[in-house]
C-alpha cells in the first residue's frame, strides 16, 4: 500500500487553464522525512525524449512522519494536456516525501479534456 | 484518452523488448566501454609511471660531473632526427661513472635549434651538476623532467572516466519510479541539463580551436610580423631532405634543410624552414621545395639581430598560414554550440518558455504597434508579416558551406588517387571506394546550382491576421509576389500543424514529425490571384497551440508552392504561432 496520497478537492483531475487546484496531501512513513514537497508539473511522453516543465513546487516545513498538508495551485494557461501519434503531454501532480513519490494526473484543457490531435482516431 | 492509451501501451512493449534483448546488448556495450576503458587504464599507467619516476628522481643525490661529450647528432630513422648527444662522467660513492643520459624525456627534436640550444648550456668540458640514482648509481640523469606531462593525465582519465562510468552505468544504473510504475518521477536536476551540456560541449570545442589557433594561427602571423626587422644574411646550405612522419592517419611530410651562417663573426647552424614548422600530407610539394634549394645559388636567411641562433628561411606569410584558419572553424562551432545552450537555458526562464518565438514582423504600415513579441494575454494585433523558416538565400548558403566542407574533404583521396593514375600506378580499391562519396559531392553541386536558380524565383510577401491566433479563432492571410509571378503555373497555400518528436537513437538524433491538420487555403492557377490575393480561415476549437521544448514541438506554419515550369520551384514555410486561449 502506497504510504502517500493525494486527494483533489471535489475529486476532480479536469480543468480549465486558469483554474485553481486545491486539496490535501498525506504521507504515513516509518520516520520523519528529510523533505516534503508537491509539485505541479507537466511532462511529454511517447517518441521524442522526455521533456519536463515544473510550473511550482510546494516545500512543506518540518515534515513529521505522518503528515497532512493542504494545498493550492493556480493553473497557468498552457500548455493543454494533449494526445498525439508521437507525442502526449501530461499534467500531473507529484508529492515526494522522503524516498517515497506519488503522481496523480490531471487533464488541463478549455474544455476540460485532453485535446486528440487526431480525432478521427478515437471516433 | 484513446491515442494516449495506445502510445503508451506501445512504449510498454518497447521497453518490455528491450529488457529482453538487454543482456546481449548489455554485454556489447561492456565490450564497447571495455575498450574505452583498456586505453584509457594503459596510458594511464605508462604516464604514471613516468610521473612517479620524475617525482622520485627528486629526491637523487646532486652530484658533480664533467661533460665528456656534447653534440647534435642526426638519426636520421627518427622523423625528429636532430638529438643532443651528451657523455657526462661523475664520481659516486668513491667510483668513477659514465652516463648519456640527459632526462627521462625524449631529447629528439625537429629543429636543430632546440638541440643546439642544449648543447650550448652543456659544452664538452665544462663542469655540471647530474643526480644519481642511490639504488643503481650508474643510472643519472643532467636535468629534472617537467611535470608538464602531468597535465596530460587528464586525457587519458577521460577515457577512463567514460569506460567506466559507462560498464557501472549499464549494469548498475536503474532509474527510479513512481510506485504506479506508469513512468518515471521527475528527476531532479534533470530540467535543462542539455542547456549545461551544450555549453560545456561548445566551451571544449571553442577552447580547443582556440588553443590549436596559437600555434598555427597566432604564433606564425606573430613571428613573421617580427621577422620583418630581421637581418637578411647569406647561407650556406648543409643538407636537404624531406623528412616522412608516420602516424594513424597516414604518413605526412615535412621540409627539413640545413644551413650554416654568420652572423656579427659568430656562426650558427639552423634548420627552420618556416614559422609554422609541423607536416603535412603531399610529398610533391616538400620535395619541390627541397630540389629548390638544392640547386640555389646564393640562398639567404633572415637572422634575429637580438638572438643571432634564431634564424629563418621563409619569414613572409604564405598560402601556408591559411591552415591556421582551419581551427577557428572549431572556435565558431563551439561559441555557436554554447550561445544555443545559453539561449536554451534563458528561453526557459519565462512563464511561456514553451511557446515558440513568432517567426514574424509586425506590419510596418500599422503605425502605433509595439515592436515587441505579443503576449497571448494583451489582446489582438491587425496583421503580421511572415518571415520564411528558410529563404533561398539560406538554403544557398547552407548548401555552399556543406558543398565545400564535404568535397574538400573528398578531395584529399581524389588528389591521390588522381596522382596514382599520372605516375601509372592507379589505387583501385581506394578509387571505388570513394565513388559514393564523389557521388554525393557532385550531387551537392548540382543542389548549390539547382539553389542558384532558385534565387531569380518571384517572392512572396505573406501577412497573417489577426496577430493571437488561438483556437477556434477565424483569420485571414494575404499575398503578394514580386518578380515574374506570371511564371508560376499555379499557387498552393496550406495551413498545416504538426507533431515534431526528436529522440535519440544510438549516437544519432532523429526527429519524426506527423502532420494533424492540413487545410488547404490556396490552389489558383489564375495569374491575378497567383499574384496577390486574399483567403480566409479558421483554427479548429479542439486543438492543440503551438507548443516547443526541447525534444518536442507542435508546429503550425503555412506552407506555400509554386509551380514553375523547367526551373526549380518556390517552396516556402511560414512558421506561425497559435497561442492557448487568453484566461478569463
Amino acid at each position: 500500500m502506497n504510504p502517500l496520497t493525494i486527494d483533489i478537492e471535489d475529486m476532480n483531475t479536469s480543468f480549465q487553464p486558469g483554474r485553481a487546484v486545491r486539496g490535501q496531501v498525506q504521507w504515513r512513513l516509518a520516520e520523519e522525512p528529510e523533505k516534503a514537497c508537491l509539485r505541479l508539473l507537466w511532462y511529454t511522453a511517447g517518441k521524442g525524449t522526455e521533456d519536463v516543465g515544473i510550473v511550482q513546487t510546494v516545500e512543506f516545513d518540518d515534515p513529521a512522519a505522518a503528515d497532512t498538508r493542504r494545498f493550492d495551485f493556480t493553473l497557468p494557461a498552457g500548455p493543454y494536456s494533449f494526445s498525439g501519434q508521437l507525442i502526449s503531454l501530461i499534467w500531473t501532480l507529484e508529492l515526494e516525501a522522503g524516498r517515497e513519490c506519488l503522481r496523480q494526473d490531471i487533464t488541463v484543457s478549455p474544455a476540460g479534456r485532453e485535446i486528440a490531435l487526431y480525432p478521427e482516431a478515437i471516433a | 484518452m484513446g491515442v494516449n492509451f495506445r502510445l503508451q501501451q506501445k512504449t510498454q512493449g518497447l521497453s518490455a523488448g528491450t529488457q529482453n534483448a538487454s543482456v546481449a546488448g548489455k554485454i556489447g556495450i561492456t565490450l564497447f566501454f571495455s575498450v574505452f576503458f583498456a586505453m584509457g587504464m594503459l596510458f594511464e599507467v605508462l604516464l604514471v609511471r613516468e610521473i612517479v619516476r620524475n617525482i622520485t628522481s627528486r629526491s637523487w643525490p646532486k652530484v658533480s660531473c664533467t661533460i665528456l661529450e656534447s653534440s647534435v647528432a642526426d638519426d636520421s630513422s627518427q622523423s625528429s632526427p636532430y638529438h643532443f648527444a651528451v657523455k657526462y662522467q661523475y664520481v659516486y660513492q668513491d667510483k668513477t661513472w659514465q652516463s648519456e643520459r640527459y632526462q627521462f624525456q625524449n631529447n629528439n627534436f625537429d629543429d636543430y635549434q632546440s638541440a643546439q640550444k642544449l648543447v650550448n648550456t652543456c659544452p664538452v668540458g665544462a663542469g655540471s651538476v647530474c643526480y644519481v640514482n642511490p639504488k643503481n648509481p650508474a643510472e643519472a640523469i643532467l636535468r629534472h623532467s617537467s611535470f608538464v606531462l602531468a597535465f596530460f593525465i587528464l586525457i587519458p582519465t577521460v577515457f577512463v572516466l567514460i569506460g567506466g562510468g559507462g560498464i557501472y552505468g549499464t549494469w548498475f544504473y536503474k532509474k527510479k519510479k513512481a510506485p504506479d510504475g506508469t513512468a518515471p518521477r521527475t528527476p531532479k536536476g534533470r530540467i535543462n541539463k542539455s542547456g549545461w551540456v551544450l555549453v560545456l560541449f561548445g566551451l571544449v570545442f571553442a577552447a580547443a580551436g582556440s588553443g590549436f589557433s596559437y600555434p598555427l594561427l597566432v604564433r606564425p602571423l606573430w613571428n613573421s610580423r617580427l621577422a620583418r626587422s630581421w637581418v637578411q644574411t647569406p647561407c650556406k646550405i648543409i643538407s636537404t631532405r624531406v623528412l616522412s612522419h608516420d602516424s594513424d592517419d597516414g604518413t605526412t611530410y615535412s621540409v627539413d634543410i640545413l644551413y650554416d651562417y654568420v652572423f656579427k663573426d659568430h656562426a650558427y647552424r639552423s634548420n627552420r624552414y618556416d614559422f609554422i614548422g609541423g607536416s603535412s600530407s603531399g610529398y610533391d610539394g616538400k620535395q619541390a621545395i627541397v630540389n629548390h634549394y638544392r640547386q640555389m645559388n646564393n640562398p639567404v636567411c633572415y637572422v634575429d639581430p637580438g638572438n643571432p641562433s634564431s634564424a629563418v628561411l621563409v619569414r613572409a606569410v604564405t598560402w601556408k598560414n591559411a591552415i591556421g584558419l582551419f581551427p577557428l572553424i572549431f572556435v565558431v562551432v563551439g561559441l555557436a554550440v554554447m550561445i544555443g545552450g545559453i539561449v536554451s537555458m534563458s528561453r526557459r526562464k519565462g512563464q511561456q518558455w514553451w511557446l515558440p518565438k513568432a517567426q514574424s514582423s509586425l506590419e510596418p504600415a500599422s503605425p502605433g504597434q509595439s515592436q515587441y513579441p505579443l503576449s497571448y494575454l494583451s489582446g489582438g494585433q491587425d496583421s503580421i508579416i511572415l518571415v520564411p523558416q528558410n529563404p533561398p538565400v539560406k538554403k544557398l548558403i547552407i548548401l555552399i558551406a556543406i558543398g565545400a566542407f564535404w568535397n574538400g574533404v573528398v578531395s584529399i583521396p581524389v588528389s591521390q588517387i588522381i596522382g596514382g593514375f599520372k605516375t601509372g600506378h592507379p589505387e583501385w580499391f581506394l578509387t571505388l571506394f570513394m565513388i559514393p562519396f564523389e557521388i554525393v559531392g557532385a550531387g551537392l553541386i548540382a543542389g548549390v546550382g539547382y539553389q542558384f536558380l532558385a534565387l531569380f524565383n518571384p517572392r512572396f510577401t505573406l501577412n497573417i491576421g489577426p496577430g493571437n491566433l488561438h483556437p477556434g479563432s477565424e483569420g485571414q492571410i494575404g499575398w503578394t509576389a514580386r518578380g515574374r509571378a506570371q511564371r508560376i503555373r499555379s499557387l498552393s497555400i496550406k495551413l498545416i500543424a504538426r507533431e515534431e518528436a526528436t529522440y535519440r537513437k544510438g549516437t544519432n538524433t532523429s526527429t519524426d514529425k506527423k502532420t494533424f491538420f492540413e487545410k488547404e487555403l490556396v490552389n489558383t492557377r489564375i495569374v491575378q490571384e497567383i499574384t496577390a490575393g486574399r483567403a480566409r480561415f479558421s483554427i479548429p476549437q479542439e486543438t492543440m497551440h503551438s507548443f516547443e521544448s526541447e525534444h518536442n514541438k507542435i508546429a503550425w506554419l503555412i506552407e506555400l508552392r509554386g509551380d514553375i515550369a523547367r526551373w526549380p520551384d518556390v517552396s516556402q514555410e511560414y512558421h506561425i504561432t497559435i497561442y492557448p486561449k487568453a484566461i478569463v
